[in-house]
């Protein structure tokens, strides 16, 4: 395999250094027949894969275990998936080149919808068929985690089961189960079955679903007697006890965060209406400074990387945030560390922190205010005011940055045309605040980059009933955008309207879409969320083909009524409190953070998750 | 200290860049603590040179690097080698004296072979003794030829030679200038023989450079 790997792929494709593994720390074991072999498979390519924080706590928690092996696989990128078909060459694991059919079980992780057909493909590669009902007993056991798999349903079909919620301590639960399926202990179905009874598991094949005439789920249910009617998110409790990785893999080949990365706490305190992770990812945790302290320096000693990035859903929220910079700055001044923080916010805006972080790169900050208008920032809960934006904008500019890049979304719940329009009126009025600081002390350049993005309605948000913008409206929107932007300064950027719009129908779907995913995949769709790979009218093909109209899982608005796809899974916000959000949202109502004033959401009320909402 | 070291770039590693080596090295002289030196500006790195980038896929035993370390020669060549990966070790270490010619300005010469999927060794002799042919010609009737271009390939070649490997494979081995100022690499070498002596090969041959000769 080796020998074919190197000779037939390798020097074939643009950049071998994504396929051949071995990197410093990566972990190389003697399989036994003993041992659980995992394939961590990421559904994208390898410098997107590596970056990615989940991966690395998984591989090396699963690698801690004397009777696991966990390997990575990522998507071979076009060129070498061509290669790879036309050679007849299956999909293999990065650490031992072992063919992906040969592992015990094949773990995908899904970050963003757009990736479904990428782990389609990737099975095809592995010569694995799709659908778990066509897949026997000598075929690994296929499950998926991650973001996603909070509305589980598009990809139920092709999953022998999913993770719900963090992985760390049900992924040692579910690896348990396996090794006693290995041994022959348990059947196939009890596996799965005693699996459906783990917090955290969610089997799709022991439930069925019933539509109404018009479409929507008439009734949602298990069909074997013992396996629970709702499946509960799985959360980590103690930050400070749970395993992270503190001697992480460093890459060879450039990678898109190539940098430590050191999570701080999980959960957000704001509640932007918008946000899955900001619900789904509740009780806010936080691992304390000793503990984040002490995993950067094991880290550093480990890896050589020169930068740490603390991670978090929002990190200038962490109290010791400060501190924690403090101490890499001071204590690693000889060994040239610096720290980046990847989520400013324009409320409570450290120019003392952004100072000392970006002291050697004045390249530029970037701020997500969301929405132009005061109003709509009400309406999604985002919080920032306009004072505050030009408050940070002039500290920025006074301390000698000359780009300041701004976020925003459009076809937001409640929005009206002038909201639009105030996204140009904020970025004129920010670079207003350069013109303001005086000469001697701002950069000799200045540009004001806005990037708009579609918005998409997620599951578990106040706003998960809402109609999407439809393509049309979208770009409706974006010519309104271009006509009012004249200032040569300001430089505008805005998402493709069709991938954002397939984003949404995979967001809100059911399992009906499976069949669309398969169409797709027979049309020669992959790497979807890559503008030179994305082909649209493929998918207008597979939807036609498959039978099903888009619109009605994006463009249609939802009554509280309905029994939504993702209504069985429980992340411990309750439905009440979401429509409650969304009520406040209609009137431009602000609900306070959780750390000024609970708001009852639920998570702290909810006896596995309760008790330790701070 | 000043140190010269040379390594190779071989295995799983001759399908990195030269960029990539670059960043395995310097994340290497952290994590190996030799003190190494840091280059001055907004963004500090540490400060090591190499020699010119071989081109992807090739096996080498003579790469270069050239830094500014707290520790001896030996030293450096055990840290090091502690945590770079298989097939990017360091073979030798000179310990530089105060004043000594940067490495780019050395003159060098590499031993390279050239291992070909789809060539007869047959075209390989063929394509010397035409080269050779033509050296003589132009020693005697220099008139003939435009030796300027002639000349300045044939100044950087100082020795060619065909035969099989063990594989039964053909292989042009051959010995060329690798001093930074008058680099000529395989590739151009045989760019130079398909243009002048009508030898043909694809891209599948393996380029091999078994060592670095530092005059």
């Amino acid at each position: 395999m080796r020998k074919i790997i190197e000779e037939k792929l390798l020097l074939k494709v643009q950049k071998p250094g994504r396929y051949i593994g071995g990197e410093c720390n990566s972990v190389q074991k003697e399989l036994r027949e003993d041992m659980l072999h995992f394939a961590f498979a990421f559904p994208d390519i390898y410098e997107v894969g590596m970056s990615h924080v989940g991966l690395k706590i998984l591989y090396h928690l699963l690698n801690e275990q004397g009777n696991i092996w966990c390997e990575r696989v990522f998507a071979p990128w076009v060129d070498a998936d061509a290669v790879m078909k036309q050679e007849q060459i299956p999909l293999f694991s990065l650490e031992s080149y072992t063919p992906v059919k040969a592992f015990d079980v094949v773990g995908f992780t899904l970050q963003y919808e757009m990736c479904y057909t990428n782990v389609l493909n990737m099975l095809t590669l592995a010569g694995i068929a799709l659908r778990s009902e066509d897949r026997t007993e000598s075929d690994p056991v296929i499950m998926a985690g991650g973001p996603c798999a909070l509305n589980p349903e598009p990809m139920a079909d092709f999953m022998d089961l999913f993770v719900i919620g963090e992985g760390e301590e049900v992924v040692l639960e579910l690896a348990a189960l396996l090794l006693r399926y290995k041994k022959g202990e348990l059947s196939k179905r009890e596996m799965f079955f005693q699996a459906s009874q783990l917090q955290g598991v969610y089997v799709p094949g022991f439930y069925e679903v019933s539509y109404h005439a018009d479409g929507t789920i008439a009734e949602f249910a298990p069909t074997s007697a013992g396996v629970p009617e709702r499946v509960k998110k799985r959360i980590i409790r103690d930050m400070d006890k749970v395993y992270y990785p503190t001697k992480p893999m460093v890459p060879y080949i450039q990678i898109v965060h190539d940098r430590i990365t050191q999570e701080i706490f999980r959960g957000c305190i704001r509640g932007c209406r918008f946000c899955q992770a900001g619900f789904v990812y509740r009780p806010v945790r936080d691992k304390s400074k000793e503990t984040v302290i002490e995993q950067i320096e094991q880290s550093l000693a480990a890896t050589g990387y020169d930068e740490v990035s603390l991670v978090s859903l929002s990190s200038m929220d962490y109290l010791a945030c400060e501190e924690v910079v403090n101490y890499v700055m001071e204590q690693h001044a000889k060994d040239k560390i610096s720290v980046a923080l990847p989520s400013l916010r324009m409320d409570g805006f450290s120019i003392d922190i952004a100072r000392k972080i970006q002291q050697v790169r004045k390249t530029g900050l970037t701020f997500a205010p969301e929405a132009g208008s005061e109003r709509m920032r009400r309406v999604i809960n985002k919080g920032i005011t306009e004072e505050d934006i030009e408050k940070t904008a002039l500290e920025v500019f006074g301390s000698g940055w000359g780009r300041i890049k701004l976020y925003f979304m459009m076809g937001l719940p409640y929005e009206e045309e002038e909201d639009i329009l105030e996204i140009i009126t904020v970025a004129q009025k920010v670079l207003d605040c350069y013109y303001a600081v005086a000469k001697e002390k701002r950069n000799k350049n200045v540009t004001v980059a806005v990037s708009v993005a579609c918005f998409v309605p997620k599951p578990h948000t106040p706003f998960q009933w809402q109609a999407q913008n439809t393509i049309e409206e979208f770009q409706k929107k974006q010519r309104l955008l271009k006509s009012q932007k004249t200032n040569r300064k300001i430089t505008l950027s805005t998402h493709e309207p069709y991938l954002s719009a397939l984003e949404g129908v995979f967001a809100l779907g059911d399992r009906r879409l499976g069949k669309v995913l398969e169409e797709a995949v027979k049309n020669g769709c992959i790497f979807d969320g890559w503008d030179e790979v994305f082909a649209y009218e493929k998918w207008v093909d597979a939807f036609q083909k498959a039978k099903i109209d888009p619109a009605f899982y994006a463009n249609r608005q939802k009554g509280y009524e309905e029994k939504l796809p993702w209504d069985f899974i429980d992340v411990g916000v309750e439905k009440a409190f979401l429509i409650q959000e969304n009520e406040k949202a209609k009137q431009a109502q602000t609900t306070p953070n959780c750390r000024l004033q609970c708001s009852a959401c639920g998570i702290g009320t909810d006896a596995d998750y309760g008790g330790f909402c701070q | 200290m000043r140190l010269r070291a040379m390594f190779t770039k071989e295995g799983k590693m001759r399908f990195l860049s030269h960029l990539d080596i670059v960043r395995i090295m310097e994340r290497a002289s952290r994590r190996a603590n030799i003190g190494i030196k840091y280059s001055e500006g907004f963004h500090p790195t540490p400060k090591i040179t190499f020699s010119p980038p071989v081109q992807l896929g090739t096996i080498s035993y003579g790469e270069l690097l050239e830094t500014e370390a707290d520790c001896s020669g030996a030293e450096f060549l055990e840290r090091m080698n502690r945590v770079l990966p298989e097939g990017c070790q360091i073979i030798k270490v000179f310990e530089l004296e105060e004043g000594a010619k940067k490495m780019s300005k050395c003159a060098m010469k590499a031993d390279y072979e050239i291992v070909f999927e789809n060539v007869d060794c047959e075209e390989v002799v063929i394509a010397i003794e035409r080269y050779n042919a033509r050296g003589v010609e132009m020693d005697e009737k220099p008139e003939e030829h435009d030796t300027t271009k002639e000349q300045s390939i044939r100044d950087r070649v100082f020795y060619l030679d065909a035969y099989e490997n063990a594989d039964g494979k053909a292989v042009f081995r051959c010995v060329l200038d690798a001093t930074q100022s008058s680099i000529l690499s395989p590739k151009a070498l045989l760019e130079y023989f398909r243009e002048e002596y009508g030898f043909m090969t694809d891209e599948n041959y393996t380029v091999c450079k078994n060592e670095l000769i530092i005059e």
